[in-house]
């Protein structure tokens, strides 16, 4: 058997496998069903995609009846060959960004479901989330797991055809209610991927152009590179945060902020430049909470923490950075243009209940909520606040 | 907070446009060679539909390229495709590239009403898609791995 037969062999039983374990996630709940339809469909779609390399690479060999060890003389059978070898390694890859890594995710979505000490705050946690998408209106299905860190994981079909998303909050946090607000920036990732036409028609020309018209203490050089890391990454990243703080308000911006203390505010990754630096993420949150002038609430109070703490860190800022990525055009435009497209703003809708909530527990007193109220609240009460007893009243409700 | 939606997002659309070009260019030197050595019907069929999914591509970057200009739709698929092409070739510029794209659109698509035409820009085109999305992708999938791994 030649090597390449060989390696046609491998793919199939790892598909094979994976076929019999999802046979297995069947039935156990139908949360899962998108998620096993979706894995179903990917494997079947590789089986034929290795049945053409098979047929391709036979057909090849009729042509070329060459023995492996032996050269083939023409070209046009040479490229032939890189090819069949580049779609098996397409084949492989999509078997990792579509299997490897959903499987694990249901497999323990499953076994947090099924084990005792993780079972209720599984449950509050998957509940939290499906009310936080019915706020936002998303119409895919989102499961969530708890897992290392912060995280949103998304199915795809060809380009666009988002099926579903695994958004994981880490384990460590498992009883940390106040700390779940930061997957509401998760699913403003599910948002974007489902509205990720709107935002390629709207926001991105605008901010494409407004780097391309940049001119004064910039390396023209730079301002192609500076457009991709706006468009691929940036944007993208202040469109979740938008989902977020319209969705939580000074829940979401609140634990934000004590989350970007660990960061220089103005730090941007040169390797990876995957995410804004945070003192224009807050900026932005704060721009968004001003906007939404929440009664009782004052923005102003965490904009001069905000201030009080950048003021009071030292650190050097890149030209590139400072004079093209950071230009204050650039980032007024990308914040209206988000704005203007993240319509939806279920904070107006559910603030009263939040302050609500937090008097409700100020008082220790209770009465059943919604995980989203009860979270909110949490985040704005103080941090020396004791859980325990709502933790014992939430384990007795949902056992 | 992590890299993983973005890196996800990116390793898709590069997987994506590989396996187009790579079907493309199968496509391609099959029905090249099946001139002298004969293809049945379906196989005929399937390697053209190869073709025309590769020129679909193609006119999707020719689009972009263009809308790049005038401030209009930019798919983030089409744009991901266009920096891998503009490193395949040593950042080649913007209106370069519009030309042998669309004098890659149009060889693919004489070649496919069977006109005798000159292939090389579609070759070049397509395999430096190939290539460097094949490249870009292996650096997502890297990075993706080292993320997975750090959580054990």
């Amino acid at each position: 058997m030649s090597f390449l037969d060989r390696k046609i062999k491998e793919i199939e039983s790892r598909i094979k496998l994976a076929q019999q374990a999802n046979e297995q996630f069947k039935h156990v709940s139908k949360a899962l069903s998108p998620y096993i339809e979706f894995m179903q469909n990917e494997l079947l779609s590789l089986t034929k995609d290795l049945e053409t390399v098979q047929y391709d690479l036979n057909l090849l060999r009729r042509w070329y009846p060459v023995k492996e060890e032996e050269y083939l003389s023409d070209d046009r059978g040479r490229h032939l060959l890189t090819n069949i070898l580049r779609e098996l390694v397409d084949i492989e890859g999509e078997f990792f960004f579509q299997i490897d890594i959903l499987m694990p995710l249901i497999k323990d979505w499953i076994y947090q479901r099924n084990d005792q000490n993780i079972e209720i705050f599984h449950k509050l946690l998957s509940k939290y989330v499906s009310e936080l998408t019915a706020l936002i209106r998303l119409k895919v299905p989102v499961l969530s797991v708890f897992r290392d860190n912060y995280l949103c994981h998304s199915c795809f079909v060809g380009w666009k055809k988002v099926k579903g998303h695994v958004v994981c909050a880490p384990f460590s946090e498992v009883s940390t209610l106040r700390r779940w607000t930061i997957l509401a920036h998760e699913i403003g990732h599910a948002f974007f991927d489902v509205h990720a036409k709107q935002f390629e028609n709207k926001v991105f020309p605008k901010v494409r152009s407004k780097i391309f018209a940049l001119s004064s203490g910039i390396v023209k050089e730079d301002i192609p590179r500076a457009a991709q890391i706006w468009l691929e990454s940036w944007i993208p990243e202040l469109a979740a945060d938008c989902v977020a703080t319209k969705s939580l308000g000074p829940a979401f911006v609140s634990t934000f902020i004590s989350d970007a203390l660990h960061w220089n505010p103005k730090h941007v990754d040169f390797q990876q430049p995957t995410h804004p630096p945070m003192d224009t993420r807050v900026r932005f949150q704060l721009k968004i909470l001003g906007l939404l002038d929440l009664e009782d609430f004052n923005v102003n109070k965490l904009s001069q923490v905000w201030n009080s703490y950048t003021r009071n860190v030292i650190y050097e800022i890149d030209p590139f950075v400072e004079n093209l990525l950071l230009s204050p055009e650039v980032v007024d435009t990308a914040s209206e243009e988000i704005l203007e497209l993240v319509k939806t703003a279920p904070i107006r809708d559910i603030w009263i209940s939040i302050l609500d909530a937090k008097d409700m527990l100020q008082a220790k007193e209770w009465k059943k909520i919604s995980v989203v109220s009860l979270v909110g609240a949490l985040t704005l009460l103080p941090s020396a606040f004791g859980l325990s007893w709502i933790l014992e009243r939430l384990i007795g409700e949902e056992s | 907070m992590t890299r993983q939606w973005q890196l996800m997002r990116v390793a898709r659309t590069f997987l994506e446009a590989s396996k187009i070009a790579n079907n493309a260019l199968t496509g391609l030197y099959f029905l090249q060679i099946s001139k002298d050595k004969g293809l049945n019907r379906e196989d005929e069929v399937r390697f053209k539909d190869n073709l025309v999914k590769g020129v679909d591509l193609l006119k999707g970057i020719l689009q972009t390229l263009k809308a790049q200009e005038r401030g209009g739709k930019l798919p983030s698929e089409a744009l991901l495709v266009i920096r891998s092409i503009s490193r395949g070739y040593f950042t080649i510029r913007p209106d370069q590239l519009k030309l042998k794209v669309s004098k890659a659109i149009k060889e693919l698509e004489a070649f496919k009403d069977g006109k005798e035409t000159e292939l090389e820009t579609a070759e070049r085109v397509l395999e430096i898609i190939a290539r460097s999305t094949a490249e870009e992708l292996s650096t997502a999938s890297l990075r993706m791995r080292e993320v997975m791994e750090a959580r054990l």
